[in-house]
């Protein structure tokens, strides 16, 4: 009975998933401060996959499609169309909180004062220019590798 | 990162005999001075140089990237420098006494009044320009009117003319070009709603402009999510230049930041509002209206960056304070995350020069007397 209890309790804890991590054109203002962060992620997680690009409106309007409407959506979209930004698929246990806790919430300012140890207080500017992107769910995941890496690609990240 | 490397931190000896007016960048590790003699100007900058925001192209195209130091010549003498996130605009008086707007670096935003290139190239490397003359500027101008004063904030350009006019540039989606749309501008828009009013100052380095007149009437526009507008809330974004309501004084100079703005008055006072580290403590990150930052006293002059602030007083006495000190960006020598009162720096009076001060995200510079 206990070793059951055991048993299921590591498997959670184990449950392997994949994230998009997106580093956004302002950090890649400054290459000296990509590498930083990538070296960063590659001692932390299992990259499965990474591309540049450098999006389109409409490509940056589809990513997006969920944020259509809201207040912020002009400018998300004509920032994350200024300059090019680097996709990187990230692979491991619990990989999708681990990024965000890594990654930290929404606004650097205020995680300056409430996490100076995330990779948005550190390097983040604006709200707007906060310098990173995770997906928050598994679906967003999905969906959101599906659209850098191809259909199917979270399930061939997890084989892999 | 060790106790050497963040005691080198602290200050750091520029090579430049002669700096005339400095302004630092934001975010990419930028600054840039301005050397003046007879024969030739000499613009030094050092940081980032992927888009020209230091003037021209670096020769060996291996190092096009990084950072590095090199100077660009000037035919005339520049008045006043400013550095955005990755371009910069300097007022320049020419050897004919014209006086125009010049600009370098990223134009991705129009930030550069240059008439953007083709987009469905999506290169960056399209979007960029080497120091130029802003020549749609000056089909704006009326006769004898000329640029006295330009600002950049992280992605737009806002400039005051001699005639007390605002032109406006680059991003517009938080207001910033105070034209009533959140539309960008690939070339110099004017500022609405101050027709008739006298503005002799303006301040921005992030995403929104403060601009004071001359009868001490004081305007906001852009950005105002974090009740930096000073009128008791917050506003999503300020679209036209908007009167803001001081009764603690006459404003002496005024310090745009990020999500904060600092007001200086003729009787020396530094009065904060927004949010962060305020200099109001650390129980205090958030305020609606100007409050007075207690233990500031003969206050000369103020400067703000994207998180920090700045002040000397008439005894040249530096003090510093705001949110991300990690690399020591804040000139004490020490690591501390943030600094929520302001601080004395451990830097001579006497060698202060006060006025020559450029406070940026990333670094900072003072010039001082030999």
């Amino acid at each position: 009975m206990r070793a059951c209890t055991i048993r299921n309790f590591s498997h959670n804890l184990n449950a392997v998933e994949s994230t998009l991590a997106l580093i956004k054109p302002d950090l890649l203002a400054d290459p000296q401060q990509v590498k930083t962060v990538e070296n960063e992620i590659q001692q932390r997680f299992k990259v499965s996959q990474r591309k540049q690009v450098f999006w389109k409106t409409e490509e940056a309007q589809n990513f997006y499609q969920e944020h259509q409407g809201k207040l912020f959506f002009n400018r998300l979209i004509g920032y994350m169309t200024s300059g090019p930004l680097i996709a990187l698929a990230l692979t491991g246990p619990h990989v999708i909180s681990e990024w965000r806790l890594l990654m930290g919430q929404t606004r650097p300012p205020q995680m300056r004062v409430l996490k100076p140890e995330t990779l948005r207080a550190r390097f983040g500017l604006t709200d707007t220019r906060n310098s990173f992107h995770g997906s928050d769910s598994v679906a967003s995941a999905r969906r959101e590798l599906a659209f850098f890496f191809g259909p199917d690609s979270y399930d061939r990240f997890l084989r892999v | 990162m060790g106790m050497q490397a963040q005691y080198q931190c602290r200050y750091h000896r520029s090579d430049c005999s002669n700096p005339y007016l400095i302004k630092t960048s934001a975010l990419v590790q930028r600054a840039q001075i301005v050397e003046d003699s007879d024969s030739r100007t000499l613009l030094a900058g050092f940081g980032l140089n992927r888009c020209y925001q230091l003037g021209r192209p670096w020769p060996d195209r291996s190092v096009a990237n990084s950072s590095i130091s090199m100077t660009t010549e000037i035919s005339g003498s520049v008045i006043q420098i400013s550095c955005g996130r990755e371009h910069s605009a300097m007022v320049v008086k020419q050897r004919n006494g014209q006086q125009r707007v010049f600009v370098c670096g990223s134009n991705a935003f129009g930030q550069l009044g240059l008439a953007r290139g083709n987009r469905i190239e999506n290169d960056i490397m399209l979007q960029r320009s080497k120091l130029r003359v802003l020549e749609d500027l000056d089909q704006l101008l009326d006769p004898g009117e000329l640029p006295v004063k330009v600002q950049c904030g992280l992605d737009h350009t806002v400039i005051l003319t001699s005639y007390n006019r605002l032109f406006a540039m680059g991003w517009g989606a938080d207001g910033q070009l105070g034209t009533g749309y959140t539309a960008d501008s690939d070339r110099p828009v004017r500022v609405s709603g101050l027709d008739g009013v006298p503005i002799v100052d303006i301040s921005s380095t992030t995403d929104f402009t403060l601009a004071l007149s001359a009868d001490n009437r004081l305007f906001y526009w852009g950005n105002a999510e974090y009740g930096q507008c000073m009128v008791g809330r917050k506003i999503d974004k300020v679209l036209v230049p908007m009167q803001v309501p001081f009764s603690s004084g006459r404003i002496k100079s005024i310090a745009a930041g990020g999500c904060h703005a600092l007001l200086l008055t003729e009787a020396g006072e530094v009065y904060a509002c927004g949010y962060g580290a305020l200099g109001l403590g650390p129980d205090c990150l958030s305020v609606l209206e100007p409050t007075l930052i207690k233990g500031l006293e003969n206050i000369a002059t103020i400067d703000a960056s994207t998180d920090r602030c700045l002040a000397i007083d008439h005894n040249y006495s530096v003090y510093s304070w705001g949110l991300g000190n990690s690399l020591g960006r804040l000139g004490y020598g020490i690591s501390a995350n943030n600094v929520f009162t302001p601080e004395l720096l451990d830097i001579s009076p006497t060698l202060v020069r006060s006025g020559l001060v450029a406070l940026g995200n990333d670094i900072s510079l003072i010039a001082i007397s030999n």
